[in-house]
């Protein structure tokens, strides 16, 4: 399965829609590829809202009458459309304010969840470079080594920083950067492993 | 702070000084292929220097010593292959020397090997786990990623994108679409984007860049300081933000204003481009840069 097919399908693996081997498939393709893995989080980190909206708004009922009383009188064709237009406008206003309005505490109890995602990948790959280890050579071990270690420190202050302050946007970027360097370089152990 | 100093000191020095060629020996192996031919290359131990020229022809020079390997090379017009199969660390390295259509796509993997590539401006993809990469050139799009080897890029491409963990990333030039990341290493980017990222956890970043208008440039940290240089003239909003640093401008007439918590705002000139600055504990920094000397006539 390659990245298309799979980004395709991240909203039904997501939703439990996919039988069993389609949904193997996606994760052995993500368990490779940190994109598709980035697209996950951000497809799962949408979802919540989403899911609480309703399937479909009705318009609301008394605006048109309104619009069309002011309207009529001036014969202009061309006002029908654009109260179509603030129509839209209007709705997809209601809806954005429906996600919105609700994004700083969701954010908020996103944050575990998206962590969550990162350490599974991180203790996946620490699984199959430590499987690997005798292919490193010790001077490539001890780089991995260390600058793990300077990651996981990172990680542990962002986390520090972040529980102070929940819904700081910018300690919450600092987090997830530092994750997914974590992810990259143990996946870059992990290739070079497996190839050289 | 002086190693980080040290290393992008000694970073430029090898990107102004330039290696020394890297000899390959033995029997040139010829091959014609398209001009914009896939080329692939392996070579773990030793070198590799690949080197762009106006033919349509592939020309591999270098040949195992004793105990080295064998060379494996072969093709057809659209993809060549150029192995040195020696298993998986061989104790001695062969030196590798292509010439290759400019056009050409160039996949090259290494572990100690060093990678110098130049004159080419098809797509580049390289891969090293210790060696350093040196790029010289105008390629298209340009993937090059170290375990710890450092990555000196002199090569203006539309989109660049480098990783390294502890080695040192050094950009000149640069254009268009950058992203550059480390662990540890320092990053220093000079040049002129439309969009950049630079990240590193606790390597210095030093940023001297003019930002197109609309264009926007992240620089982040962990705990390493983040200096900014601007151009005279330059046109930007910058948004600084650092928890355990200070911010600091030194650029005239910029004065700061508190956006969020931790978070100050400046905005220098039109300020048309963006510039987003970072850190959990490292001192943001702004300041003027030199002019450039004009280049030579």
């Amino acid at each position: 399965m390659n990245c298309a097919e799979v980004r395709e399908r991240l909203d039904a693996f997501l939703e439990g829609r996919l039988d069993a081997a389609a949904r193997a498939g996606i994760e052995e393709h993500l368990a490779a590829c940190v994109e598709c893995r980035q697209d996950l989080d951000a497809a799962r980190f949408l979802l919540g809202p989403r899911a609480a909206l309703p399937r479909s708004l009705d318009p609301p009922t008394d605006l048109w009458p309104r619009i069309h009383e002011r309207i009529a009188p001036r014969r202009m064709r061309w006002l029908p459309l654009a109260a179509a237009a603030l129509l839209l406008v209007a709705t997809s206003s209601a809806v954005t304010l429906l996600i919105t309005g609700r994004a700083p505490a969701d954010e908020t109890a996103a944050v575990p969840a998206l962590e969550q995602s990162y350490i599974e990948q991180a203790a996946a790959l620490s699984g199959i470079v430590e499987r690997e280890r005798h292919h490193l050579a010790p001077g490539t071990i001890e780089t991995l080594e260390r600058n793990l270690r300077i990651i996981d420190r990172a990680i542990a202050d962002s986390r520090a920083a972040l529980e102070a302050d929940p819904g700081n946007p910018d300690l919450r970027m600092l987090l997830r950067t530092s994750h997914e360097q974590k992810v990259a370089l143990l996946e870059q152990a992990t290739r070079i492993a497996q190839e050289i | 702070m002086r190693r980080t100093a040290c290393l992008l000191l000694a970073a430029s020095a090898v990107l102004a000084l330039r290696p020394a060629p890297l000899v390959a020996q033995g029997p040139a192996r010829r091959f014609a292929v398209a001009p914009d031919a896939s080329v692939r290359i392996v070579n773990l131990v030793g070198s590799v220097r690949v080197i762009g020229w106006d033919r349509d022809s592939l020309v591999v020079t270098g040949a195992p010593p004793e105990g080295g390997g064998t060379l494996l090379a072969g093709g057809g017009r659209a993809a060549v292959k150029v192995v040195v199969d020696a298993g998986p660390l061989p104790a001695v390295g062969t030196a590798l020397e292509i010439h290759a259509p400019r056009m050409a796509r160039l996949w090259i993997k290494s572990a100690t090997a060093p990678i110098a590539v130049e004159g080419m401006r098809g797509e580049i993809d390289v891969a090293t786990v210790s060696g350093q990469i040196s790029i010289r050139g105008a390629p298209s799009l340009l993937t090059a990623e170290s375990m710890d080897g450092d990555l000196l890029i002199e090569a203006p491409a539309r989109v660049t994108r480098l990783k390294t963990a502890g080695g040192a990333i050094v950009v000149t030039g640069a254009a268009g679409d950058v992203t550059a990341t480390s662990v540890s290493g320092p990053i220093r980017l000079r040049g002129s984007v439309i969009t950049g990222r630079l990240e590193s956890v606790s390597g210095e970043i030093v940023c001297n860049a003019g930002v197109a208008a609309g264009g926007r440039l992240d620089l982040q940290t962990h705990e390493a300081p983040i200096t900014l240089l601007l151009p005279p003239g330059a046109g930007v909003t910058v948004e600084a933000s650092t928890y355990g640093g200070r911010t600091e401008s030194m650029i005239p007439g910029a004065a700061g204003k508190p956006t969020r918590a931790k978070a100050v705002q400046y905005v220098i000139g039109s300020g048309r481009a963006w510039a987003v600055l970072r850190s959990l504990k490292g001192d943001l920094t702004l300041r003027q840069a030199l002019p450039r000397p004009n280049p030579s006539p």
